[in-house]
């Protein structure tokens, strides 16, 4: 009995090992056929990086996973409409991005900005909580599309592969847009009294 | 190198205020969180390999050699079609069949022509035989009646 039990956990171990090295293309038309492992497996690899696209448009962890979880809702609805199997995840944070503002419009959440005052006033101060409060501050500064990038980045160092293929552009695109959001962070910290960053 | 300092810096700070524990997708509370669409997932494999059956008119449509093929096919049904009740003059027939049946018409150039465009050679032919058949000479016992209706074919 425990012989069988045991051979069972063992072959599922070893389908859940087998779905998760297959490419995204092959999962996505599995799922589109009703495959259930493949649709949570392509969930659990997109995942960090749907957070990361709802965090910067929320600025809320918690919020964040809650609008991840309702776009993978939407895209297992609207899952056999995909046209390009290979445009996925772009396909997906698009969706993620939707539900995003819907639900910022609607709990009357996004990135805090404090005035500029304040902030003068924190690197005064000079401490390193400070110094976080307004490295966010700068980053609710930058616009939507070059926060999104900077928390893709940074949220879970996504490489520029993997940023290319969710958001659809070139990695030397990605490349410089990242440039100019640090610089524009930069400039903006210094203006801000906190030296050079 | 001052600068690549300050943009270590930058990065690091960054990654401090951005960069917290990594989220973890759980399934199992996302399919009890939203029931219904995994359930819908689901609806699609138990819809079987009927719905995924591909469309016949889409897979012709899709490359240009199945068109040409399919194009092809369809122009050599309608030739057999149309040519079906047609015959050459040269065909071959199972039975020769006489166009005129007195010996007068029969032998007349226009029912003989008739009987080679319309039947063949093998139908002139034998309508030519009937004729001079029925013109050899008769024996004396012979009615006028039966004599006009051998030649007149009725």
């Amino acid at each position: 009995m425990e012989a069988g039990s045991a051979k069972i956990m063992s072959g599922a171990l070893e389908k859940e090992k087998s779905v998760a090295q297959k490419p995204d293309t092959v999962l996505v038309k599995a799922a589109i056929n009703g495959d259930a492992n493949s649709f949570t497996e392509l969930c659990r690899r997109h995942y960090p990086a749907m957070v990361a696209i709802a965090h910067s448009a929320l600025g809320d962890r918690h919020l964040a996973e809650d609008a991840a979880q309702q776009a993978f809702a939407k895209a297992a609805l609207k899952l056999p409409q995909l046209k390009k199997e290979s445009r996925f995840a772009g396909w997906l944070a698009v969706i993620c991005r939707n539900v995003a503002k819907d639900m910022a419009r609607n709990v009357g959440a996004g990135l805090r900005v404090c005035p500029t005052d304040d902030l003068s006033m924190i690197a005064a101060k000079s401490r390193d909580d400070d110094t976080t409060e307004a490295v966010r501050e700068a980053i609710s500064k930058l616009s939507a599309s070059a926060r999104e990038l900077i928390f893709l980045r940074y949220y879970d160092g996504m490489s520029y592969e993997q940023i290319s293929s969710v958001l659809g552009i070139s990695e030397q695109a990605i490349n410089g847009r990242l440039r100019r959001a640090k610089k524009k962070m930069a400039d903006y910290l210094r203006r801000n009294g906190f030296g050079e960053v | 190198m001052n600068k690549q300092r300050n943009e270590k810096r930058l990065d690091e700070l960054i990654s401090r205020t951005i960069n917290t524990e990594k989220p973890k997708f759980d399934a199992e509370k996302w399919k009890q969180k939203y029931p219904d669409e995994f359930q819908s997932l689901l609806s699609r494999a138990a819809k079987g390999d009927s719905a995924r059956q591909p469309n016949i008119l889409k897979v012709i449509l899709k490359s240009p050699l199945t068109k040409l093929a399919a194009a092809a096919v369809i122009i050599v049904a309608v030739g057999l079609f149309l040519g079906r009740g047609r015959h050459t003059p040269s065909g071959p027939t199972a039975e020769p069949r006489l166009i005129a049946q007195s010996t007068v018409k029969k032998m007349s150039l226009m029912s003989l022509r008739m009987a080679y465009q319309r039947e063949g050679l093998d139908t002139l032919d034998r309508q030519f035989q009937d004729s001079l058949d029925a013109l050899v000479p008769q024996s004396l016992s012979i009615s006028m009646q039966e004599l006009l209706e051998s030649a007149n074919g009725f």
